[in-house]
């Protein structure tokens, strides 16, 4: 038989204190509405703690329960005006030295009048109570008086004076007349534009920011507040209900009819949690406010609501706003996020960085160049903490500050950081590329997302290299910051720590644990880009556009990013094996769209005359099958729309494959491989400035990448900069002196020179490194007959044909040794197969002069396009 | 009452208290017996225990559960409608809902120590169609302690929240139990509520 747990004991003062806040509570509940807060001033007199708890209760009762009769839209403690016949004055009243001319309409707890100044003829607006005999009301309409009147500026209601205790009607307040409609009439007519609602947006925050500076915070801020006025000027009201935060012996704090915190009175769909808990209101629950707001003005609804006041106090206490649209740029949405915190301390802390954080979001409309964003990765060895960076580009480097949240203090402003590849805890073997594909996708995550540039990690594999220490990385990457992480996996789990260190003393500014079920890895991933980005306030690109993270079957993931390792080496024996694995994820779960895309990517590789797997007849379209189907199931996904650029550039479709290309970038401006087959499309165009920037862009993401390095090379040598060229070249073999391409490029630049001696020992390069591939002997077929050595090149020649029956060929690479043996006749041949199997070569007919000009090539030119 | 109308008293389950025992004890218990109240104790725990039991054993989504319902048919168990009247349905009532607390308070817990996924309990708190409740489905733990707290400096106010929350007895009902006037407890739930409510929503942020 259960007993019940003995109850703590309590001290003998907090029971009497209990009794005698609930003698109040018990005793303002049955007293009407409207003499409550009168009452309960009485009964606490000076104990403002008391009179904190009982209001604090009275809400929350109130929130609880149905007892009052509150109407659904959920006004807490609104006063209804008790009209029986209209308003209370006539148009033709003499108020002081003006005259009431029309009543404009009621609202709080006053009715508000169209007046003018019988001398001056100038217009106002007259605000009285409605009530008569209701002191509380007359006292707040003075306080409100009294609080706007120290406040002069362009986006809140300037109030003139305050006049008459002796009228019948009370005190009255004069005030700036504003003329136009309240946010809230308007938003009846739809939501305003992106840039209406940032301009009101940072209107109100200035304002905000302005009262706060005089020690006022407003305390109902909310549509029906706000007039925007013939000008566009977004005018704030009613300041009644505002509270002075200083002060504490002025005659103001000393009359407490007005509520210590306001709980009472304010509107409950735009009250902050800490105050309807009981706390005290400051500049942070306008901060709240004006997040509603903003809410509001994007998306025409409240974030917060429910059929009873209850509901929508628990929704407020409780949940998160729905989500605002996708039409929303996201740094805006993460704004009003943040002004949304549930805890004050994670919120903006001043109206003023609200305002600031709009005004950016409105400044920013190209391309956004913000920080240096480093991101390190691990490349070979696993057992120690290399870093591996990889370093953003910025052309104009914008610091973000960042707050350490252990101490609670700023640090400094950081441009730069670091990403510490990811470590593992298991001894599985499969944890390596797990941990670096984790942390890939965070890098292409906040590439996508993050308004700064990021560099592909092989790059940063390079230069972990020669750093020894976290501070001896820093400095080599210029960062000011490391982000370092581990991946815990369990078999249905999958855990990452973050942390965030400053380097020069390895001090920890911040950590967190991210964990979640196997399946939702990639919103694991979402969750931890999120967290850097709120906790160092990166700024986010307004373009960013990202399905939501979904679930992915961990076998497949796992078998995806195997496919990415064997796809990073990019040997022909990878590719295959990169084939394999992605067409395993593809099985496990057919709806993980970068599984597809990548497969995509192998396919186009595969008919590439470098790897020369076999024809593009064969392997195109698999590639097509492949992106497409990744773009059905992730529209948003970069690197389909690369790939399926890249088929539709070399199958002349020019117009499409430079939408899918810039599209790619448009969706993530770091993703390298968008900006090096756009350069390839753009140079096959002769478009050869606008190759090289692109061209360029991607060597900036990916500075120490092979492949990028070599294309930079390959596209000066098309536009004719042969010399540029070859220094490129000679810097991409300082890197890495077996990389076949760049052998072979350089062989074509040194026999432009006419240098065929040092041209040749690089073809013969060639044919070694690529252990006598039929096309590297074409490409030293070619060399031969272009300088010369025709015996060489027909011996060499025949051998290729000979090997070109039994295994791929590219047409092309024997095109070119007729051509340069001025053999027209079979170079029309081996072209016109070439152009029949759509293979890569075809797309560079107008540029690439090697073709002898004749009319089939002019018949060609005219075939895809190029003429 | 939130007996559901015309349903008769469910069989007892082989070897458990018969209606005929239950309800003799309670009578007894109702018309001043204090020691029926001993021996209707025991009775009804094991009965408790059981149907919360097979109700969290059935499917539901976040396992939710209506204490009020729990007890219903508890009551439906046990006690022999023709003979009691609804003031010693209301003492019934008032140990079935201390007894149902402490059965789900145990489940929640051992739960928890299992570390199932989705092991906290959530308990539907739509006691009765006439009390406005607070929250559609609330951690019953959190609802333990801050019931907990709330007896430490007010054991009445807990005493008159289980009788309205975990028993769904009316305000007469629960008035009749606590020996109070229904205007007072009527006051008394809703601070009670408030307090509780305000309770629960900042362990939330917590």
């Amino acid at each position: 038989m259960p007993s019940t747990p003995t109850p703590p004991r309590v001290s003998q003062q907090s029971a009497e204190r209990w009794a005698r806040v609930k003698a109040t509570v018990i005793e303002a509940m049955d007293l009407p509405e409207r003499d409550r807060a009168v009452f309960i001033s009485r009964a606490c007199g000076a104990d403002e703690g008391l009179q904190r708890e009982v209001e604090s209760l009275l809400a929350n009762a109130r929130a609880a329960s149905n007892f009052f009769e509150t109407p659904a839209a959920g006004l807490l403690g609104a006063e209804e005006p008790a009209r029986s016949s209209g308003p209370l004055l006539a148009p033709g009243t003499r108020l002081g030295a003006y005259e009431i001319t029309a009543f404009i309409a009621a609202g709080g707890m006053g009715e508000v009048y169209r007046a003018r100044h019988t001398v001056l003829g100038r217009p106002v607006a007259i605000k009285i109570v409605a009530t008569r005999a209701d002191l509380t009301a007359k006292r707040r309409l003075v306080r409100e008086a009294q609080h706007a009147s120290v406040l002069s500026h362009p986006n809140i209601c300037t109030i003139y004076e305050v006049g008459g205790d002796d009228a019948d009607a009370g005190p009255f307040i004069v005030m700036e007349l504003v003329e136009g409609r309240s946010l809230h009439a308007r938003l009846r007519d739809g939501v305003p534009s992106l840039d209406e609602t940032l301009r009101i947006g940072i209107q109100v925050a200035d304002a905000l920011e302005h009262a706060h500076g005089h020690q006022i915070i407003h305390r109902d801020l909310k549509s029906s507040n706000i007039v925007v006025n013939d000008s566009g000027q977004a005018v704030v009201l009613d300041f009644g209900l505002a509270k002075r935060l200083d002060h504490p012996g002025s005659e103001l704090s000393r009359d407490s009819s007005l509520t210590a915190t306001g709980v009472l009175a304010g509107t409950l769909s735009h009250m902050a949690p800490e105050v309807l808990l009981g706390g005290e209101a400051d500049a942070r629950s306008d901060v709240w406010a004006l997040g509603v707001l903003l809410y509001e003005l994007v998306t025409g609804e409240l974030p917060f609501t429910g059929r009873t006041p209850f509901e929508t106090s628990s929704a407020i206490l409780g949940d998160s706003p729905r989500r605002v649209g996708g039409r929303v740029p996201f740094a805006l949405r993460l704004l009003i996020d943040r002004c949304l915190a549930k805890a004050p301390a994670s919120r903006y802390q001043r109206a003023a960085d609200v305002r600031d954080a709009l005004a950016s979001i409105a400044r920013r409309n190209s391309w956004p160049l913000v920080g240096r964003l480093l991101i390190s990765m691990r490349w070979k060895r696993w057992t120690s903490w290399t870093a591996v960076a990889v370093a953003v580009g910025g052309v104009a480097v914008t610091a973000f500050e960042f707050r350490a949240r252990l101490t609670g203090q700023p640090i400094g402003r950081i441009s730069t950081l670091a990403f510490v590849p990811m470590t593992w805890t298991d001894t599985d073997a499969t944890s390596e590329y797990y941990a670096r594909g984790i942390t890939e996708a965070l890098i292409g995550r906040l590439g996508a997302i993050a308004d700064a540039r990021v560099l592909a990690p092989a790059s940063a594999a390079r230069a972990a290299e020669t750093a020894t220490s976290r501070a001896e990385l820093a400095r080599q990457l210029r960062a000011d910051a490391i982000v370092e992480g581990r991946v815990r996996r369990s078999p249905n789990r999958i855990a990452v720590d973050v942390r965030l260190i400053e380097p020069t003393q390895g001090r920890v500014i911040w950590s967190d644990a991210f964990e979640r079920d196997r399946r939702q890895v990639l919103a694991l991933e979402d969750d931890i880009v999120r967290a850097l980005i709120a906790e160092i306030r990166l700024s986010t690109r307004p373009q960013a556009e990202l399905a939501p993270p979904r679930a992915v079957n961990p076998e497949a993931y796992e078998a995806y990013l195997q496919g990415r390792f064997e796809w990073n080496q990019r040997t022909k024996e990878s590719l295959t094996r990169a084939v394999a694995d992605f067409t395993r994820a593809n099985s496990l779960d057919p709806t993980y769209a970068p599984a597809h895309a990548a497969l995509a990517d192998c396919y186009n590789q595969f008919g590439t005359q470098m790897v020369g797997t076999g024809s593009p007849r064969d392997f195109r379209p698999r590639a097509a099958v492949a992106a497409v189907q990744a773009l059905r199931l992730d529209p948003y996904s970069a690197e389909a729309h690369a790939a399926l650029g890249y088929i539709r550039h070399y199958d002349w479709q020019w117009v499409d494959a430079e939408r899918e290309f810039r599209r790619a970038i448009e969706l993530n401006p770091s993703y390298p491989l968008a900006h090096l087959w756009y350069a390839n499309l753009l140079m096959s165009r002769g478009r050869f400035v606008e190759a090289l920037r692109e061209v360029k862009l991607a060597q900036d993401l990916d500075p120490f990448s092979l492949v990028v390095n070599t294309n930079v090379a390959w596209v000066l040598q098309v536009a004719g900069r042969h010399s540029e060229a070859l220094e490129q070249l000679r810097r991409t073999l300082a890197l890495d002196s077996t990389y076949v391409q760049a052998h072979m490029r350089l062989s074509g630049v040194l026999e432009h020179f006419g240098q065929f001696d040092a041209a040749r020992r690089e073809a013969e390069t060639v044919v070694r490194l690529a252990n006598g591939s039929a096309t590297a002997l074409a490409g030293l077929s070619a060399l031969d007959a272009a300088s010369g050595r025709t015996a060489d090149a027909r011996r060499e020649l025949s051998a290729v044909l000979e090997r070109a029956r039994s295994q791929y060929v590219a047409p092309g690479a024997i095109a070119i040794i007729y051509a340069k043996l001025g053999d027209t006749l079979n170079q029309d041949l081996w072209l016109t197969r070439a152009y029949e199997e759509h293979s890569n070569a075809m797309a560079y007919l107008l540029v690439d002069r090697q073709w002898i000009r004749d009319a089939t090539r002019e018949r060609l030119l005219a075939a895809v396009g190029l003429r | 009452m939130n007996t559901p109308a015309g349903q008769p008293p469910q069989p007892p389950s082989p070897g458990g208290p018969t209606p005929g025992d239950v309800t003799e004890h309670l009578l007894r218990w109702s018309s001043g017996d204090e020691a029926a109240l001993q021996q209707l104790m025991p009775l009804v725990y094991s009965e408790c225990r059981q149907i919360a039991t097979r109700q969290m054993a059935r499917e539901r989504p976040e396992h939710t559960l209506s204490p009020t319902a729990l007890v219903n048919e508890l009551y439906l168990r046990l006690v022999d409608q023709r003979r009691t009247t609804w003031k010693s349905r209301a003492h019934f009532f008032g140990i079935a809902a201390q007894l149902m607390r402490r059965v789900l308070v145990d489940h929640a817990r051992s739960r928890l120590a299992q570390k199932r996924d989705g092991a906290r309990v959530m308990v539907s708190l739509d006691a009765a169609a006439h009390v406005e409740t607070p929250w559609p489905l609330a951690d019953i733990l959190a609802i333990d302690d801050a019931l907990t707290k709330l007896g430490s400096f007010d054991p009445d106010q807990q005493q008159i929240v289980e009788l309205r929350f975990f028993a769904g007895l009316t305000v007469d009902e629960t008035a009749h139990v606590v020996d109070r006037s229904p205007r007072t407890v009527k006051r008394e739930w809703q601070l009670a509520k408030a307090w509780l409510y305000r309770e629960l929503s900042a362990r939330q942020d917590g």
